[in-house]
């Protein structure tokens, strides 16, 4: 029994079941765990979420692109002309499908490996257990009719920074952007959120560069910038930029292996 | 006489819901003014009219000071001298301390109106330390409005109270009723997070863990059934402790009678590799000839927990168990009364639907 974490997806199915393939996935064995962008910019978007769904054994963490897609599943929000999931739009199973990303984490810790996994980041002015507990706030919302109000009130870049003192939507907000959209901020939590690339913006750095108090290991995607680079021994990158033509990445556990395949279209 | 609507049917307007209920208050009047309109009293403990025609709650307007500990410790005045806003200053959160008159006017000395948009629940004043279910029940609207979230000031109120003991004065009937509300309410897992937060757990339900939490959450999501949330609640406890923590919350057995169940499951898991006598031993075992619903309960819930805990699912053991069971009542113990009697036939039923089973899956 071998436990692994996958970078994004982004519906790239096909390098996916090349992947599975490679580390000759037994399902009644191996536990699979998904580090969010399970779909968006790919092109086989519903495959690759179907193919989640029947699988019994798997843990998954939301990213911002899952998020998006259930804006604009549940009617809140415009489909975008990057966007490109409408056979998952299109599908009778769309109730189902809604209903199952809206029953997964924005993190989760495994005990057995001292391992955090979550899309984007914890910014360094929370620790792991807050970060986990304003994730709760998070799933709970989206587990209630809320879910609806949650999706109209996601998006912004403000505000930039965490004090426990935020309130409604605004609290929201910014606990979902540190775990699913966070790349540059300061020691103090504050998020820039202008610069996609490697050029680190004036006054902010990575969000894993800051110490941290915990011994734990911390697993991320969002960033294929990074090219799995931290300089982090216990800070894993695993979105190695599939869906832009680079490869798809994943990690096992026990014996710290990474094993990744070509993008289809490189 | 003036009356004035309030309380949950004034913040619910406000938050966009539909109202359940609607109360009302009553300023300037009596108990004999309103026995002579021919509203009939129903609170024993306070003066609470059912209005004639419209059956919805009435109560005058009164104050309340804590004398005694316990919630029948207080001395209530209900003199027609109090007026509306002592009437709500008396109340807990500044969103439930709201009224609106005939015209449609707030009348919300609190500011509860900015708070529902701020989204924080607040307390009203001091006088709220003066029931400790309120902890209660705050965390239950925090299970029923996620997005809010406590104001500092609250949380550190109600930290205190909870510190200080006050939570043991509570009796189990009426914890009971804000579990019972909140099995109901959408995310009824905050509940039980927001009292941990307050260190309240600890103390009313130890046994009680995140796992729990996260497990009562998935299930939550996925079926409005009490049972079956309450069985998930009490998921990872052994016999001995879901009887005592059922015990000690007074919980009805009906609540609990899932959750006692739970030592079928590993058995239930194996679906596929029981033989036919094994199986047949396990249907009678959760009596699941007599009791049909139970058993398609059972099977439903067990359904949920292996496909939420990724247990189990590989063999499809629902379905499994469901055609199990259609084979086993296929066989008529009628067709068998010309041959045995009693016990016999009892037997013979027993191995007939094990021949069955037998011949269907091989």
């Amino acid at each position: 029994m071998s436990t692994y974490v996958f970078g994004d997806i982004q519906g790239c199915y096909d390098e996916l079941q090349a992947l599975l393939s490679l580390i000759k996935f037994n399902q009644s064995n191996d536990q699979l765990c998904f580090l969010g962008d399970l779909i968006n910019r790919g092109n086989k978007n519903l495959d690759t979420l179907k193919f989640m769904m029947s699988l019994p054994n798997i843990r998954v963490v939301l990213g911002n692109h899952d998020l998006h897609f259930l804006a604009i599943a549940t009617g809140t929000q415009n489909i975008s002309e990057k966007d490109t999931f409408q056979d998952m739009l299109d599908s009778s199973e769309l109730n189902e499908i809604i209903g199952w990303m809206r029953q997964q984490s924005l993190i989760i810790y495994l005990q057995e490996f001292d391992s955090t996994l979550v899309h984007a980041g914890i910014p360094p002015n929370w620790s792991i257990e807050e970060a986990i507990k304003y994730a709760h706030e998070v799933e709970e919302i989206l587990k209630s009719h809320t879910h609806l109000d949650f999706f109209k009130n996601m998006y912004g870049n403000e505000p930039s920074i965490w004090t426990d003192k935020l309130l409604g939507w605004n609290r929201m907000r910014v606990i979902t952007n540190y775990l699913t959209r966070l790349r540059y901020c300061k020691l103090s939590g504050e998020m820039e959120f202008k610069h996609k690339t490697k050029i680190q913006p004036e006054g902010y750095q990575p969000w894993f560069e800051f110490d941290r108090q915990s011994s734990g290991q911390i697993l991320f995607g969002h960033w294929a910038a990074l090219e799995g680079v931290t300089g982090k021994k216990n800070i894993l990158a695993l979105d190695t930029g599939c869906v832009w033509g680079r490869k798809l990445t994943c990690y096992r556990f026990e014996d710290q292996q990474y094993f990744s395949v070509a993008a289809a279209n490189n | 006489m003036d009356i004035y609507l309030v309380g949950g049917a004034v913040r619910d307007k406000l938050l966009n819901l539909p109202v359940r209920e609607r109360d009302w208050v009553v300023v300037g009047s009596s108990e004999d003014a309103l026995l002579k309109q021919g509203y009939v009293r129903v609170g024993k403990d306070f003066p609470v009219f059912l209005h004639p025609h419209t059956k919805e709650e009435y109560a005058l307007a009164r104050t309340e000071r804590k004398t005694a500990a316990g919630y029948k410790g207080f001395e209530c005045d209900t003199s027609s001298e109090v007026t509306l806003e002592q009437d709500l200053a008396r109340r807990d959160l500044t969103m439930n301390a709201i009224a609106e008159d005939q015209n449609g006017n707030l009348i919300d000395p609190f500011g509860g109106a900015k708070d529902i948009k701020k989204g924080i629940f607040k307390h009203v004043s001091k006088a709220f330390e003066e029931d400790p279910l309120r902890i209660l029940r705050v965390a239950r609207f925090s299970a029923r409005f996620p997005q809010f979230v406590l104001d500092p000031d609250t949380f550190d109120l109600m930290h205190l109270m909870v510190n200080r003991g006050d939570l043991a004065e509570l009796a189990a009937e009426r914890i009971y009723v804000e579990i019972d509300k909140t099995l109901k309410s959408e995310t009824p897992a905050k509940f039980f997070r927001v009292l941990d937060d307050l260190s309240a757990g600890s103390r009313l339900w130890p046994e009680l863990t995140e796992d729990a939490f996260t497990l009562f959450e998935q299930v939550a999501f996925l079926s409005d059934g009490r049972e079956e949330r309450i069985a998930a609640l009490f998921w990872y406890l052994d016999k001995t402790r879901l009887k005592k923590i059922s015990a000690r919350l007074k919980l009805p057995k009906q609540l609990i009678d899932l959750a006692l169940l739970r030592k079928h499951f590993e058995t239930w898991m194996q679906s596929d590799k029981l033989d036919a006598s094994e199986i047949v031993s396990w249907l009678y075992g959760i009596d699941a000839f007599r009791r049909t619903d139970r058993f398609k309960k059972i099977n439903h819930f067990f359904d949920l927990i292996s496909k939420i805990t990724s247990k189990g699912v590989y063999g499809n053991c629902s379905d499994n168990w469901l055609s199990y069971y259609e084979l086993a009542t296929s066989i008529s113990a009628k067709s068998l009364i010309p041959k045995y009697q009693g016990k016999e036939l009892g037997q013979a039923l027993r191995q007939a639907q094990i021949e069955k089973i037998s011949r269907a899956r091989n």
